[in-house]
């Protein structure tokens, strides 16, 4: 069985690792990046239309977020 | 409505976000579950910035220092009692709680903070005993010393509220050391917490989200600052569970816990 909390995902500069980590009862997500980025926070928020998105924690990346966000759901799904 | 990361967001997500952001950068600052008061802790306090509606998420000690007390160990004596030179005992003073009605008495040590330096304290619960008398078996009437009982008290379907609170600025004149202090605003209790802190009383000023933001950045007259510090968070929308004695030193100090011979709270408000 694959492990959900620490895991690598293809972006297309390269390979990231991911670990889920939750803090205060809220899930995280703890992205290393195989360049020379600095490693990046993202967690899932609720706009004020109701629906979900990623954000960078803290605030600053959200392209990055978004970007990143997106590969993990896809991740998931294929959980389901 | 407020923007994270460009992305328009209640209020109360926001604040959600900001105290994620903290709890982030420092690991463990919010990840706990229990603040023990007379410990005199470091909690998580939304703080205004000045000029801004806007607030920063900081780490204040719990127990409010005047500003008269000179050095760290005045701070200790007013806390634990002490001595005095002529040898007299000089019993303690709590500086935890701010009671509602006498926050701006003049000559109170509140004064000034209730009207100058308002907060939120951020809490996911609290703790509270519940005093319950037992019978005489002979005689049938209630004993003298009570039985204590602790429980944790929430907020229905909320992870985490606010309470209304007082800071304090404060530098140690020998060692330069600067910490900010805070006290919490106790009100009146309400149908539910008169049952649980039943020998006293009283609860915290919790309050909704639009009183914080009122309480924190408000341009408030003094009736107005007495009024939302008198605030009774609805005894419905709060509820109450027994846990155990020891629960200041098990792993989770929240876990509901039953007690033989302890009548269940009546929750009819």
């Amino acid at each position: 069985m694959e492990n959900q909390n620490k895991f690598e995902l293809n972006l297309k500069n390269g390979k990231i690792q991911v670990q889920r980590h939750s803090v205060g009862a809220q899930v995280i997500f703890r992205i290393v990046f195989s360049d020379n980025r600095p490693p990046l926070v993202i967690s899932r928020a609720v706009h004020s239309n109701a629906y979900k998105f990623w954000t960078s924690i803290p605030e600053g990346r959200q392209k990055e977020a978004e970007e990143v966000g997106t590969l993990i759901s896809e991740f998931f799904k294929t959980f389901e | 409505m407020c923007y994270y990361n460009g992305q328009k967001v209640t209020r109360v997500e926001y604040i959600r976000l900001k105290q994620l952001e903290k709890a982030v950068a420092n690991y463990d600052f919010l990840n706990r579950d229990l603040q023990v008061g007379f410990d005199y802790n470091m909690n998580a306090v939304l703080k205004p910035i000045s000029g801004k509606e806007d607030f920063d998420i900081v780490q204040m000690e719990w127990g409010f220092i005047p500003h008269y007390l000179k050095t760290r160990e005045e701070v200790f004596k007013m806390r634990n009692g002490y001595k005095d030179s002529s040898g007299k005992f000089r019993p303690l003073i709590i500086t935890l709680n701010a009671v509602c009605e006498e926050l701006l008495l003049p000559g109170k040590i509140y004064r000034n903070a209730a009207l100058k330096r308002r907060c939120l304290v951020l809490s996911t619960g609290f703790f509270e005993w519940r005093h319950i008398f037992p019978l005489n078996k002979k005689t049938g009437q209630p004993l003298k010393t009570a039985n204590k009982y602790p429980y944790y008290i929430t907020i229905k379907d909320k992870s985490y509220f606010f309470m209304a609170g007082i800071w304090q600025p404060w530098t140690d004149k020998v060692t330069g050391e600067y910490v900010e202090s805070f006290a919490i605003v106790t009100t009146k209790a309400n149908k539910l917490m008169e049952q649980v802190h039943n020998s006293k009383k009283r609860m915290p000023t919790i309050l909704n989200e639009d009183l914080g933001y009122e309480w924190m950045f408000g341009n408030v007259s003094e009736e107005r600052i007495l009024e939302i510090a008198a605030t009774q968070y609805p005894a419905n929308e709060m509820q109450a569970c027994s846990i155990a004695k020891d629960f200041r030193e098990v792993i989770e100090p929240t876990k509901e816990f039953e007690h033989e011979d302890v009548p269940a709270l009546e929750l009819n408000f």
